[in-house]
């Protein structure tokens, strides 16, 4: 009953939270100095702007520029591109980018988890040994490099230098799953060195303090070897933060795709946004912010659901 | 962290568990470390980060602070027009660190890049850190619709990840120092919003308010004089947890193009314009990635080292 009311409580907050961001979005295209026709056709004569801006309802109230919005936008009409205008829909656009961007989040969240659960053990079976202290040092330098930083030697690295992997492109899964795998695999690996550090360290740190508990005493007495205590006592306790931490980060990692797929060159949904924003195409932009605002309001709720249902605990705090 | 440190204490005090009386083989080693050490799922051990490498990140920030206040003092070539040819190599005798596409020395612009970096992080930081205090003590006095709107306020912000917020926001702004810094510091509210609130709450309920409440204190008397200098320790610790992050933000938004406009040398740009020529000069992409690195790294060791002694838990865990 409890998680019920949690949950609903949370829903109308998104809902809340989504008509905010929506509006906002709507208002900025009245916050433009000048005529977005300027931005998305270069010099025009006045006229035309004006035209433009009038056939695009800019000169109505912004309520009723909201109202139109909205109300197409829950039909599941996101209107179309400015851009490219007669061309393809806004929400035929971002179906077009989306499949890249998952592709790319997801590979990354899963090799992020792998790496760090993998070392995460490895460290914490040793606090302060050598192998834990190089661990510890190699990620805390990984999560101070951004993206766009480590970008750069990993392009210079295995692009330039050794030549094995492209520089830049995508290759569709269509075209074959190898090339796919290693069209993708520099972008991956930019946004597995930005992410797996901060998983790393929250599930070491939790495994080193889970390693002195009774229970973990209670297992080793009975003569479990110690792998096992690791793997099947200790690491689905500590596995509770690390979900949270995920799951925030799962949405972190779309902001950081932005700049890894402008970087590669991936035709991902931050390419999309990318462009949108230096030719001022509002509808495309404002269509990518609330699918990815609504992905990201799932995602935030799924984990803290995941959560209260995991851990009596915290089910009782609320 | 001094009750945490106290109980730490308490517990290495306390006597051994009792000699165990299993094989005390090397790998049970974990055994025999006092308890308490970790006792709660939550707890987890805090790392001191090590001495040196402790001075080295404050002589490095010192130093490059140094040298970007001074920056125009110092015998260093102009950072707008060229001074050669371009992509032009390192060389010791004349451009220790080479030329840039257009001919530019990198030194300089490395330099005046670090001025970007640290004033841009540290305007933003400071006025997130301001309006974040007021917006967050308002909302523990005030309850209610106020605390409802700050909430929502903060939902908002926190509903889109920072550099896609920041690129929304960019649409509109046409950059230079004080919109990115205010767009920034926008971005950066809620963390210092949810400290606030954090604090203030169980301060709020402390028998000094109440005494002062009862003396007919007013609403901003409570919130200025008796609750802000008590969040104000933790709030400025969460400032210098936030400023590394700050930076990178901004290395973000000078890499996309939307950082302070062009003849200004920022490091993020300075990578995103050498990335054409990434193949034959590399030199132009590594030096301000390197720096850029070091910096980062340096602030986070201090920050880590500042949050363990003031012993402020992060919100945002994240961080």
């Amino acid at each position: 009953m409890m998680l019920l009311r949690f949950a609903l409580r949370r829903v109308g907050m998104i809902v809340l939270v989504m008509l905010a961001v929506t509006f906002f979005t709507t208002l900025l295209v009245n916050l433009i100095p000048g005529s977005p026709a300027f931005a998305v056709y270069g010099d025009v004569p006045l006229e035309f702007a004006n035209r433009w801006d009038e056939s695009h309802g800019l000169n109505d109230p912004v309520w009723l520029q909201y109202w139109h919005w909205l109300s197409q936008a829950l039909q599941g009409n996101l209107g179309g591109s400015w851009a490219n205008e007669g061309g393809a829909s806004v929400g035929e656009l971002i179906a077009g980018r989306v499949p890249v961007t998952a592709e790319i989040a997801i590979v990354s969240l899963v090799a992020s988890l792998f790496v760090a659960i993998v070392l995460a053990m490895i460290a914490a079976n040793r606090p302060d040994g050598v192998v834990d202290r190089l661990v510890t040092f190699v990620a805390s330098v990984a999560h101070a490099t951004p993206p766009f930083v480590s970008a750069v030697f990993l392009l210079l690295i295995f692009a330039v230098s050794l030549t094995w992997l492209p520089a830049l492109g995508y290759v569709p899964i269509e075209d074959g799953l190898g090339e796919n795998l290693r069209s993708i695999t520099l972008p991956v690996v930019a946004l597995v060195l930005h992410l797996a550090p901060t998983l790393l360290r929250v599930l070491r740190g939790d495994l080193v303090s889970l390693l002195n508990e009774d229970f973990v005493n209670a297992a080793r007495s009975r003569g479990l070897p110690e792998w096992y205590v690791m793997t099947r006592h200790v690491l689905r306790p500590a596995s509770a933060s690390l979900i949270t931490v995920a799951g925030i980060s799962f949405g972190n990692l779309l902001g950081g795709s932005i700049i890894v797929e402008i970087f590669f060159g991936v035709p991902g949904l931050g390419n999309l946004v990318y462009r949108a924003v230096q030719l001022k195409d509002i509808p495309v932009l404002t269509g990518a912010v609330v699918c990815v605002a609504l992905f990201f309001a799932v995602v935030n709720t799924a984990v803290d659901l995941s959560y209260r249902v995991l851990d009596p605990r915290v089910r009782s705090v609320l | 962290m001094s009750a945490l440190g106290q109980q730490t204490k308490q517990a290495e005090g306390q006597p051994e568990l009792g000699t165990p009386t299993f094989d005390a083989r090397k790998r049970h080693r974990g055994v025999f470390r006092p308890a308490g050490f970790g006792a709660s799922l939550f707890s987890r051990r805090v790392r001191r980060p090590k001495k040196l490498a402790l001075i080295l990140a404050m002589g490095w920030v010192a130093f490059v602070l140094l040298l970007a206040t001074f920056a125009d003092l110092l015998p260093l070539k102009d950072i707008i027009l060229p001074i050669g040819h371009s992509n032009e190599p390192p060389h010791w005798g004349r451009e220790f660190l080479g030329l840039d596409v257009v001919g530019r020395s990198m030194v300089s612009r490395l330099v005046f890049g670090a001025r970007t970096s640290y004033l841009i992080a540290i305007c933003a930081t400071a006025v997130s850190l301001f309006i974040g205090c007021a917006i967050g003590l308002l909302a523990v006095y005030y309850r209610g619709v106020v605390d409802f709107l700050v909430n929502l306020l903060c939902n908002v912000i926190l509903s889109l990840p920072g550099v896609l917020l920041l690129l929304t926001l960019a649409v509109v702004f046409t950059p230079s120092y004080w919109e990115v810094i205010w767009a920034i510091a926008l971005v950066k509210l809620p963390g210092f919003i949810r400290v606030v609130q954090a604090i203030g709450r169980s301060e709020i309920e402390k028998s000094y308010v109440i005494a002062a409440r009862g003396m007919g204190a007013t609403g901003s008397r409570i919130m200025w004089r008796e609750l802000l200098p008590s969040t104000l320790v933790s709030i400025v610790t969460y400032a210098g947890v936030v400023l590394p992050t700050v930076m990178l933000t901004e290395g973000a938004l000078s890499y996309l193009g939307f950082g302070v406009p062009s003849p200004v040398a920022s490091w993020g740009q300075m990578i995103a314009q050498s990335q054409h020529s990434i193949r034959t000069a590399p030199w132009q992409a590594v030096f301000p990635a390197v720096l850029f690195a070091i910096n980062i790294l340096a602030l986070y060791t201090i920050a880590d080292w500042l949050r363990v002694k003031v012993g402020v838990r992060s919100v945002d865990r994240t961080l």
